[in-house]
């Protein structure tokens, strides 16, 4: 692995054993994140993106999910590069929370109500570190000024629910980063707040990492979000990638119908106040897991879509220069259509 | 200057809601007294013209939602008078009620809870109608239902199927069919597309829109996304700490906000352009507590222009501007 590479992940796939079939939630998913940087992984519901980070902290519910492919190579804090796939459950034991930390949704339903903040800020500073319960707790103070909860050493001895929402997520990234992971995963971390609160933890994220100088995987379905936090991104549809690019060329000039189609079907408050023009959905509705339609998964819904094409190949994910991949066997068709040259 | 005016301008107002107050008491003690309230709603007044979508954003916690539902008399104001095509709705009894309920209709914002997974598509669609007994025999209603399937964009085959076989886009659609089925005038939306994904969005926004200009419908559109009611609204409410800060056409609201805590919600708003650079007024701290809130202006404490004399006094809803009406005392900035 380069050395400046913190995270690849190879071919990756996690599916679901279920009564009903199946599910192939992620189905060969590739991608790398450089020490640093922040990726950020963006899709609807059903496209894979939480079970793709799940998977990376080998947290996936077996039965009925299990890795059934694929790779995901991590450089530990020792320089060692371990494939996190195939790591036993105590050596991950030992990587989550020290290495990679991860910070959820909901702030309220990933804390412990019956323990005080300052217990579970602790908890992994006693567990990862060795220090005593004392010095733990010297430290998470420490980290709660750091995400700028005010009264740090008064507020140790409260419990979740007299927080804020804003405060507990907060919280939660105090203890993320209590142990200097060199990877955050954030999944969705401010999509429960409001936009006021939300502004508030993404500047933090965004200070902290300058200080701290961790990578962030970004899972979130906000474009407005990706284009704010984001080095990189990652379009997931169905289960697969299907674009990947630095975030201006993925807003900027977006080659796979479906980004495409989710960028124009966002309400732009600054285009809005301009021209009042109508929305342009994307028709049909996300698939069911289960019955993937043949091809590429996206082509019923497809305003480039082309039969006998698009519905019998699986189409690969290309390199159409400078590090955009693209998974559409059209692109470059589409491309010339649109008038844009490459 | 010349304002923008909404279409519907010349028209009169359909909805008008005066000096609302909603408090939520809180019991406590062995005597159960009321030891404090909840003002969730706290002296709000506005109109809704007929034909316009007036949009209400707000944080949580704003008393958006109250407001929607007070309207419907859904929950029982605490104050204040609310008045729809004329008539002073607030107190009449239920019975009276009826007739304006066919005429008020709420769409919700969870299409997962609001449709009952033990009915079919066709008997939920046609419950407001056997309840307010409109289109006569089971056939006449059958039809209707059908009609107002391919109104929403839905097949009219799936009429008996049950909500379960439907995705949320889909049974969106299926809770505005209902809201529709009894030819309301008056359309609550309360946060009808915050639980759809980004693609659906679009879709459920687009529909709505169709629908407002092919019925003629008036809408109180209620979101937290200030994006999406800014695309759909003729005009729009901002409300903070049960207080409307702000009330002018979309516009306006997005170019010359004139209330600090509307400059600081449209910034804070994340554009999906990596090329934007924007100062980014974070505002500090939470919310503050509707059972006690600050003195004076509501939003002081969290105001980068706050002065002295902001604690002091409660700023009206004045008009600053031709149709333009913001709750701040301080005219010198913004």
């Amino acid at each position: 692995m380069d050395d400046k590479r913190l995270l690849e992940v190879k071919d990756l796939k996690v599916h679901f054993f279920t009564d009903d079939g199946v599910v192939k939630a992620v189905d060969g998913v590739s991608f790398h994140i450089d020490k640093g940087e922040t990726l950020a992984v963006v899709g609807e519901s059903g496209s894979g993106k939480s079970v793709t980070s799940l998977a990376i902290m080998r947290l996936i519910p077996n039965p009925p999910g299990r890795i059934v492919g694929g790779e995901i190579l991590f450089r530990g804090k020792d320089g060692q590069v371990k494939d996190l796939a195939k790591q036993d459950e105590a050596s991950m034991r030992k990587i989550r929370g020290n290495d990679i930390a991860m910070i959820f949704q909901e702030p309220m339903t990933s804390l412990n109500p019956v323990y005080t903040v300052g217990d579970q800020i602790a908890e992994a500073i006693v567990l990862h570190q060795g220090k005593s319960k004392k010095e733990a707790l010297e430290l998470s103070a420490e980290m709660l000024d750091l995400v700028g909860i005010p009264e740090p050493r008064k507020r140790l001895s409260n419990y979740p629910h007299q927080m804020s929402g804003g405060m507990r997520q907060r919280v939660m990234i105090a203890m993320a980063l209590s142990c200097n992971p060199s990877l955050l995963i954030a999944d969705e971390p401010t999509t429960a707040l409001d936009v006021t609160i939300q502004a508030q933890i993404l500047e933090l994220m965004y200070k902290l990492q300058e200080e701290i100088g961790m990578s962030i995987l970004f899972i979130t379905h906000n474009l407005g979000v990706v284009a704010e936090m984001a080095d990189r991104v990652v379009v997931m549809y169905a289960g697969r990638a299907v674009e990947e690019a630095d975030v201006t060329p993925t807003f900027k000039r977006p080659k796979h119908p479906y980004t495409m189609g989710l960028l124009n079907s966002v309400p732009r408050l600054d285009l809005a106040a301009e021209h009042q023009q109508r929305l342009e959905a994307i028709p049909g509705n996300v698939p069911n897991p289960l019955r993937l339609p043949s091809g590429c998964a996206f082509h019923p819904r497809c305003k480039y879509f082309q039969a006998g094409r698009c519905d019998t190949d699986i189409p690969l994910l290309q390199d159409t220069g400078g590090g955009h991949m693209v998974r559409c066997v059209r692109w470059a068709e589409i491309q010339a259509e649109q008038g844009v040259t490459a | 200057m010349s304002v923008p005016t909404p279409k519907a301008a010349a028209t009169e107002n359909l909805v008008e809601v005066k000096n609302l107050k909603k408090w939520f008491p809180i019991r406590g003690g062995i005597l159960s007294r009321v030891v404090a309230n909840v003002k969730a709603v706290n002296d709000v007044s506005f109109n809704v013209r007929k034909g316009e979508v007036l949009g209400l954003v707000g944080e949580s916690g704003s008393g958006k939602t109250t407001v929607g539902r007070t309207i419907l008399r859904l929950i029982e104001p605490t104050d204040g008078s609310i008045k729809f095509a004329g008539n002073d709705i607030t107190r009449i009894p239920k019975s009276e009620l009826r007739t304006y309920r066919r005429k008020m209709q709420i769409i919700f914002q969870d299409p997962f809870a609001s449709l009952n997974p033990r009915m079919t598509v066709g008997d939920i669609i046609a419950e407001p109608l056997v309840i307010h007994n409109l289109e006569g025999s089971a056939q006449a209603r059958t039809e209707r239902v059908a009609e107002l399937l391919q109104l929403v964009g839905l097949n009219p085959d799936h009429i008996r199927r049950y909500p379960h076989e439907f995705s949320g886009g889909q049974r969106q659609r299926i809770g505005i069919a209902r809201a529709l089925a009894v030819r309301p005038e008056f359309i609550v939306a309360d946060e009808p597309v915050s639980a759809l994904d980004v693609s659906i969005q679009a879709q459920v926004v687009n529909l709505l829109q169709d629908l407002k200009e092919q019925l003629g419908l008036t809408v109180l559109f209620i979101a937290h996304d200030l994006a999406v009611v800014e695309y759909i609204s003729d005009r729009i409410a901002v409300m903070y700490l049960g207080k409307i800060m702000e009330l002018t056409t979309s516009k306006n609201l997005y170019r010359s906000p004139k209330h600090p805590y509307t400059e600081a919600l449209l910034s804070a708003i994340p554009m999906p352009d990596p090329t934007l650079k924007r100062e980014r007024i974070v505002l500090q701290g939470d919310i503050p507590s509707p059972i006690n809130p600050p003195s004076g202006c509501v939003f002081r404490t969290r105001c980068r222009y706050a002065i002295k004399e902001c604690a002091e006094t409660v700023p009206e809803l004045r008009e600053v501007a031709p149709g333009h009406f913001k709750a701040c005392i301080r005219d010198d900035i913004l």
